[in-house]
């Protein structure tokens, strides 16, 4: 690849081009009503709905204000969904990558069950939790779990076994073995596991708000779609984009903040 | 260097007449594709308390495959190995090894990676700490106590790997040819090191060389392994004073002596 040359205007400017380009034609389009505004709204309306739904009092119209419990809603669900996910993906991963009878016993099984796409779980779901938190909380646990357990499983199985060795020679038990080498060396790859289930969980979301719970990040896109609101329909994109994404950072900041080897290894 | 050891650390007294461990008829064969390969045959040595053993041969003799079963870490195939009157069933601190590559706990630093073993073992922090001090200084890497592995040398991580052992105080010490990867002048500076630590602690250790300089510098004994059959060809005493100099004619004869067996 040919070298850019860092700190350079061109350099600061390549990435926003085409966003700003679209951005632009966006709003082109939208003044000379090229397309209909119920097909694509304008992007000031956009803003301004943004700022209604975030900002403004509850009364003013029927998304106004309503940001905070949609997404404290949202949050709840992917929250559970994804502990309940590596409650079981993480320990089941780093097992199944370290001893070859719970590989053989889980291995069929957990890629059967993979090979089922995850929403043709949601009638399934629907049937058995009815429609509320329970439903979305269970895709989202389901979803998230295999690259949980997958990544734990490749990251337990690269260790290197001289690293174990090491610790049996120094008269480490199999309990201290276990969360003192076998998880810090497998780290990365169990971040990198971790990451992927979470950013999986948002999208099963809004999958699972999709049902007709009355709250949440994904509930209110689909209220949107019913009532034709289409800027309500970006900014709920919008929001579900952002939220998710610091949802990564405080992942990513947490894990450095507990463990070692996630400062020094990634 | 040796200020830093105190009288306390002083070990019993060397005794090369009572075997801290002993090899009797040690047996390894390895399944290959359903036919049995012979690596080791009918091994028998023993070393005295205190003594430096080195064991050396062609490669693929069969070296590293004892010594593993030194370890505890492969079961042999038949034969006994007793540490100090003990059979040995698995892995366990009273025999430590420093391994040929680097196996440091990489998300550890220096500091950290030597009083992880102890760690296990006190309650006692400041106990730890002052223990950690003592050894971190013995390897001199004082100033390197908070980098990590990949931030210092080969030489260094070499060190690192004996410092974390020693502080474990092991009867037996295994190394396996710790020293290979390193240049020619940090070599022998580790060489001097492990000389100065062995005399004052006085552990038995096993090192694995396949360098004839350095088992006549080191060993008390030469063990000498026969290429393929991974039986015991020879061994050679060598009662020479130390430090030991390339330069003096008993060393040359010994070496020549090596060089014959080889
Ligand atoms: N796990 C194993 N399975 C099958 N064969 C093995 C295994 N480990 C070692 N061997 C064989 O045993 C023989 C001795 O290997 P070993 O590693 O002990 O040699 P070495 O003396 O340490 O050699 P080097 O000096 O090159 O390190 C080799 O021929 C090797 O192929
Ligand atoms: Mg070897």
């Amino acid at each position: 690849m040919e070298q850019l040359k860092k700190g350079s205007r061109l350099h600061a400017l390549l990435p926003w081009i085409i966003p700003g380009a679209l951005v632009l034609a966006w709003v082109m389009v939208s003044y000379t009503e090229l397309i209909p505004h119920y097909l694509l709204p304008n992007p000031l309306k956009i803003i301004k709905t943004g700022s209604a739904y975030v900002f403004d009092n509850t009364a003013n119209s029927p998304y106004a204000g309503r940001f905070l419990s949609d997404a404290r809603a949202s949050l709840t669900r992917v929250f559970f969904g994804f502990f309940c996910a590596t409650l079981f993906g993480l320990p089941l991963g780093i097992l199944s990558g370290r001893l070859a009878v719970v590989n053989r016993l889980l291995n069929t099984f957990i890629n059967g069950l993979r090979a089922v796409p995850g929403i043709t779980w949601l009638p399934l779901a629907m049937v058995w939790f009815g429609i509320g938190i329970k439903t979305t909380v269970f895709l989202v646990a389901l979803a998230a779990f295999f690259p949980i357990y997958l990544n734990a499983a490749a990251g337990a199985r690269q260790i290197n076994a001289q690293l174990l060795q090491a610790g049996a020679m120094m008269g480490v038990g199999r309990l201290r073995g276990s969360l003192s080498i076998l998880l810090p060396g497998s780290m990365p790859h169990i971040m990198t596991g971790l990451r992927l289930g979470l950013g999986i969980s948002w999208a099963y979301l809004v999958l699972g708000e999709l049902t007709g719970v009355p709250n949440g990040l994904g509930a209110v896109i689909m209220d949107a779609r019913m009532l034709g609101r289409g800027d309500m329909i970006i900014v709920g994109m919008v929001l579900i984009a952002i939220v998710g994404r610091m949802s990564d950072g405080l992942l990513v900041k947490v894990l450095r903040g507990c463990f070692k080897s996630a400062r020094r290894m990634t | 260097m040796k200020g830093v050891l105190k009288k306390e650390m002083l070990r019993t007294r060397v005794n090369p007449e009572q075997p801290a461990l002993e090899v009797v008829n040690l047996t390894k064969h390895f399944e290959i594709n359903g036919t049995a390969k012979s690596v080791l045959h009918k091994i028998t040595f023993n070393a005295g308390v205190g003594e430096m053993i080195c064991i050396t041969g062609r490669s693929g003799c069969g070296k590293t495959t004892l010594l593993n079963i030194l370890a505890g870490f492969l079961k042999p195939s038949a034969g006994t190995i007793m540490v100090n009157s003990e059979p040995v069933r698995k892995p366990g601190p009273d025999r430590c090894v420093v391994f040929q590559e680097d196996t440091l706990f990489p998300w550890l630093t220096v500091r950290e990676n030597i009083a992880f073993g102890l760690k296990g073992r006190t309650k006692n922090k400041g106990y730890l700490s002052k223990e950690v001090d003592r050894f971190l200084s013995l390897v001199g890497l004082r100033e390197f106590q908070h980098y990590l592995p990949r931030e210092i040398s080969g030489g260094m991580k070499q060190r690192v790997a004996i410092a974390r052992v020693l502080i474990l105080q092991p009867q037996v010490l295994l190394m396996d040819e710790p020293f290979a990867s390193l240049d020619y002048h940090t070599r022998r500076e580790m060489q001097d090191l492990l000389v100065t630590v062995w005399r004052e602690l006085g552990q038995t250790i096993i090192f694995v060389t396949h360098d004839l300089d350095e088992a006549i510098t080191l060993a008390d004994r030469i063990v000498v392994m026969e290429r393929g059959s991974g039986y015991i060809r020879q061994e050679l005493a060598v009662p020479l004073p130390r430090p030991r100099k390339a330069e003096q004619t008993e060393y040359l004869f010994f070496r020549r002596k090596l060089y014959e067996f080889l």
